[in-house]
């Protein structure tokens, strides 16, 4: 039971560190807390739904982000929001309301409901002792991991990583020295929701379903796993998503479900607190 | 040649006669209202829209049926509960003082049921809740409220007997925290327990996590026979496909009630032998021999195929039983009405007397067979049936006559005053 409880830490970690790395890479160089990345996120699995039929489920998978990314950098471009963080907070929040009102009347205008099921792309059931765990499920924890050594290795070894870097620590700076900063921060929103997309499009035949409001029930999640792993940090926030996943897991198991995730929650908001006192301290 | 007096006089008395007659059969035309608590949105939304598509049918026929004491029937109904309480609520009171609404059929949540019954009495109208929780009629409801259509108690109560003799009683109950999926934890673990059988409790927040694989983790398989869930229809669709991912429809027995699967379609492998209870078949076939010339024209009237399936849409699953609470209700508003010659609101302490205790036999007006309306608690009784799951259909176990539902009430909602 336990050895179950843990592997499926480790794949809803790397799905964790995904959609709360598209957000801390979006604080840490635009300097705001994007709103709309549940939405991002459900987009992915509405539109990985959407184009299974036409390129395949593994086909919308490369294309539904990619889609998203696009459009966050376009939306990044039109509307200027590192200009003004406080505004682009509300900005990205009626985002959210927007895009979550399109997706309810076409998914009610599609199939006549607000949410519906998705079916998993492959049956391979692995049996460990007398239960069973879908394949599909460490399908998609490869993919989230392969993504995510490839974003390190972006971050930490190539001229972008080090131009996302410089933006991070001093806009004035990298902009004296030849970053051209708007288009590291737009690319990088748009990369953020690219994330956030691919998130939501591996999640949603693990969910069983879309709907307009699955974005909503991570958002929160996405936020404190971010906060905790320091704003803008790549490190910090891949741990903290595995803390909280592991944390989530086992405590649904081990104790009551109903706790669980609250547990796991204050566990990471410990985290947040302990590292801002120390940010404070130091 | 005519004076003006004489003009202005047959003027006054022409016109007065005109507002007279107008007058008088406006009175006699004038409809009677029916409410409907309508959810156009939120969780129970598919079945808003389903129930207000019976209660249009019904209204129809009633009125086909000369209406209500000779006045034609009307429907109105509210703007969008939105599946919210206090929506629901604030919904109900505009019914009643701005659309006039003489009598209102009630959302499917029973959350808002629960919120509506107290000002259904402080604005005496009858009203008749279509969510099923057991408390709707145990401890919210009132001398204005009405239950056409069983609540959890009463299926539990028709079927425990024979769930413990054919599938078991060690009972794993994994439900939803809303009213719904708790007051089928908290009757099963009163039935189970007396039964001399276990039960194990694992409670899942609402709305229910992503994932509810680490859920299923918590059953413990050694000690269980009947894995009973308690969910809205779209978790129970998530959670019977979590257990199917886990290999569990080939290990235990499970069991829902019907409400639960109310707008699946039974051909998912997710579904495949597992039981439900039912207050109806969801297919024609499986229809009792008596009522199936009843069962042709309920489904005529509101659109359901044979199969249980939208005439319109054959994708569509129409929640067929669920639909008779509001269906009958206009029937019983239309029955009891004409028995105390209902004229207006000042008549409904006689029509709610007329209520309490009535028959009904099975008709076309209640196709889902002969009833009756408990005085005490105001609940109908009716049968119950056991289905499983098989080659993709629902097939019918075992018919539960309506006697078996009867349990012991602690409502007695005939002493309150009106």
């Amino acid at each position: 039971m336990l050895l179950l409880a843990l592997l499926n830490g480790l794949v809803w970690g790397c799905l964790w560190a995904l959609l709360a790395l598209g957000l801390a890479l979006i604080y840490g160089t635009l300097g705001i807390l994007n709103l709309s990345h549940g939405a991002f996120y459900m987009v992915g699995a509405l539109l990985g739904w959407l184009l299974t039929p036409a390129l395949g489920f593994w086909g919308a998978l490369v294309v539904a982000p990619g889609l998203v990314g696009l459009a966050g950098l376009a939306l990044a471009r039109l509307t200027r929001l590192e200009r003004n963080t406080t505004a682009a907070l509300l900005m990205t929040f009626a985002l959210m309301l927007i895009i979550q009102q399109i997706a309810a009347i076409a998914l009610q205008a599609a199939t006549g409901e607000l949410r519906h099921p998705i079916a998993s792309p492959v049956r391979w059931p692995i049996p460990v002792g007398d239960r069973f765990y879908d394949g599909y499920r460490l399908i998609a924890a490869a993919i989230a991991s392969a993504v995510l050594m490839g974003l390190g290795v972006l971050w930490g070894l190539t001229r972008w990583g080090c131009c996302v870097r410089a933006v991070r620590d001093n806009r004035d700076l990298a902009s004296i020295v030849g970053v051209p900063v708007l288009w590291v921060q737009w690319g990088t929103f748009g990369l953020g929701a690219a994330l956030a997309a691919l998130a939501g499009a591996l999640v949603g035949p693990i969910a069983r379903e879309v709907s307009p409001t699955m974005g909503v029930e991570v958002l929160l999640v996405s936020v404190l796993i971010a906060v905790a792993g320091g704003m803008g940090s790549f490190g910090g926030a891949l741990a903290v998503a595995f803390v909280y996943s592991f944390l989530e897991n086992l405590l649904t198991v081990l104790a009551d479900p109903m706790l669980a995730r609250a547990s796991a929650l204050f566990a990471i908001g410990l985290i947040a607190l302990v590292r801002s006192q120390g940010e404070l301290f130091s | 040649m005519l004076s003006r007096r004489d003009f202005l006089r047959a003027s006054v008395g022409a016109t007065v006669a005109v507002w007279m007659w107008g007058g008088s059969g406006e009175s006699q035309a004038q409809p009677i209202r029916i409410g409907h608590q309508l959810d156009r949105t939120g969780a129970v939304a598919l079945f808003g829209r389903w129930h207000n598509r019976a209660l249009d049918a019904a209204i129809r026929l009633v009125n086909k049926q000369h209406g209500i004491n000779g006045r034609p029937v009307e429907l109105v109904n509210s703007e969008d509960s939105q599946t919210k309480p206090d929506v629901g609520k604030d919904e109900f009171e505009k019914l009643v003082t701005q659309k006039r609404a003489d009598f209102v059929i009630g959302s499917v949540f029973s959350g808002t049921n629960i919120a509506t019954a107290p000002l259904a009495k402080t604005l005496k109208t009858v009203y008749f809740p279509q969510g099923i929780a057991t408390d709707i009629t145990e401890r919210f409801g009132n001398r204005y409220t009405f239950k056409s259509y069983h609540t959890v108690r009463a299926a539990i109560e028709a079927a425990h007997e024979w769930v413990f003799a054919n599938l078991g009683k060690r009972f794993t109950i994994v439900h939803s925290v809303i009213d719904l999926g708790r007051s089928q934890a908290e009757d099963w673990t009163e039935k189970i327990k007396a039964a001399g059988g276990t039960v194990e409790r694992i409670p899942v927040p609402f709305p229910a996590p992503t994932d509810l694989f680490s859920i299923i983790q918590k059953i413990d398989l050694s000690k269980t026979d009947v894995l009973y869930h308690a969910f809205t229809a779209v978790e129970t669709a998530r959670f019977l496909q979590a257990a199917l991912d886990q290999n569990l429809q080939a290990t235990v027995k499970i069991l829902g009630l019907i409400e639960g699967i109310d707008i699946l379609s039974t051909a998912d492998p997710s579904l495949e032998g597992t039981y439900f209870i039912s207050g109806y078949p969801r297919r024609a076939d499986q229809v009792p021999e008596e009522l199936r010339d009843f069962d042709r024209e309920y489904r005529r009237h509101v659109g359901i195929t044979l199969d249980g399936f939208s005439v319109e849409n054959p994708r569509e699953v129409v929640p067929i039983a669920d639909l008779f609470g509001s269906w009958q209700a206009v029937f019983l508003i239309k029955q009891a009405a004409e028995l105390v010659n209902w004229r207006s609101k000042s008549d409904t302490p006689a029509l709610i007397r007329a209520l309490e205790g009535l028959t009904m036999p099975a008709s076309v007006n209640f196709p889902q067979g002969a009833q009756f309306l408990r005085a005490q608690d105001h609940l109908v009784f009716h049968d119950h049936y056991i289905e499983k799951v098989e080659g993709g259909q629902l097939t019918v176990l075992a018919r539960l006559p309506k006697e078996k539902s009867l349990y012991k009430t602690n409502a007695d909602y005939t002493k309150e005053e009106f």
